[in-house]
């Protein structure tokens, strides 16, 4: 491969090739350099921000507002007075003015203190119908004593 | 780089008939390329080939276009009217040569004409003309003696009376 017309061993080409050096292209516009200046001066200073890409900045920024938005909703959620409306279920389900009708376990326990409850007031009233200072009450109480009974008020 | 390319790549835009601005719009974007493509792979193989290629080719398909084409040559018609489409220095001693050089050089065919201007005044070697163009480097000698060669017709022609 030839580098020169030296190479080429033809005086006439050398001779044209040492005209042409001769000249100069014209010089670019004192703007251009000033317009490249800009031109790079821009990626340059959005490559700062973009060592995170655009579309990832702008998912970090809604999934933080939105994070941010969450949790102003849920303190200002909990510091609200809970208001039971009766008739109306509250947060928990459970209606106001209504009891919720106990388990079954429950129920038969209450069911089997009931009939105790029974006996022993049937037990009472029978001693206290044998009582000569109460026969003609049947209940405990008025099968007591008015004054037992302060007696044993005193004592408390 | 630019002021020591920059004149040879305005020079290889505008013998494309490129007016002055859109040559130097063309070397900008090449120079901007140029920046982006070595802060993304971190290495350019080599500059100058880099730039003259991108000048080339963004020269390319600048004239794309057949409207773009005819304003462009009414553009620079207007230019060479006004005395501002001289594509080399003015200079009292060489006015009259540059004048006819540049004649000449647009007789010579586009592929003769690059290879003439990145050589001589963009001082790249056949290699790098080679990468620049995309050709082997026997080819961009060869096309380099074809210009050399052709000019010395024409000169010899205009020398007859």
């Amino acid at each position: 491969m030839n580098e020169s017309l030296h190479d080429m061993n033809d005086d006439d080409l050398l001779a044209i090739e040492r005209e042409l050096t001769k000249l100069k292209p014209a010089a670019h516009s004192p703007s251009l350099e000033s317009r490249l200046e800009q031109a790079l001066a821009l990626p340059r200073s959005r490559s700062i921000a973009s060592a995170v890409p655009l579309r990832w900045q702008g998912w970090n920024l809604a999934c933080l507002g939105a994070a941010a938005c969450l949790a102003i909703i849920a303190a200002w959620h909990v510091s609200q007075p809970v208001v039971v409306t009766p008739g109306k279920p509250d947060v928990n389900g459970a209606v106001a003015g209504v009891s919720e009708p106990p388990p079954q376990s429950l129920l038969a326990m209450q069911q089997a203190m009931a009939r105790s409850d029974t006996a022993a007031l049937k037990a009472v009233d029978a001693a206290a119908a044998s009582s000569p200072t109460s026969a003609r009450t049947s209940s405990p109480l008025r099968a007591c004593n008015t004054q037992d009974l302060f007696a044993v008020l005193d004592g408390l | 780089m630019l002021r020591r390319h920059g004149p040879a790549l305005v020079l290889l835009a505008r013998q494309r008939g490129l007016s002055a601005a859109d040559a130097e719009d063309v070397v900008q974007e090449a120079f901007v390329s140029l920046w982006k493509k070595a802060e993304a792979n971190g290495h350019v193989k080599d500059h100058a080939a880099y730039l003259f290629a991108s000048v080339r080719n963004g020269s390319l398909d600048h004239l794309r276009g057949e409207s773009r084409r005819q304003r462009r040559e009414a553009i620079v018609a207007r230019e060479m009217d006004a005395g501002t489409g001289s594509l080399f220095e003015q200079d009292a001693e060489q006015d009259d040569l540059a004048a006819r050089v540049q004649v000449l050089l647009s007789d010579l065919p586009d592929e003769q004409r690059e290879v003439l201007v990145m050589k001589v005044w963009g001082g790249l070697t056949f290699a790098q003309i080679a990468e620049a163009t995309q050709q082997s480097p026997n080819t961009i000698a060869s096309r380099y003696r074809y210009a050399l060669t052709a000019l010395r017709g024409l000169m010899a022609t205009e020398m007859q009376p």
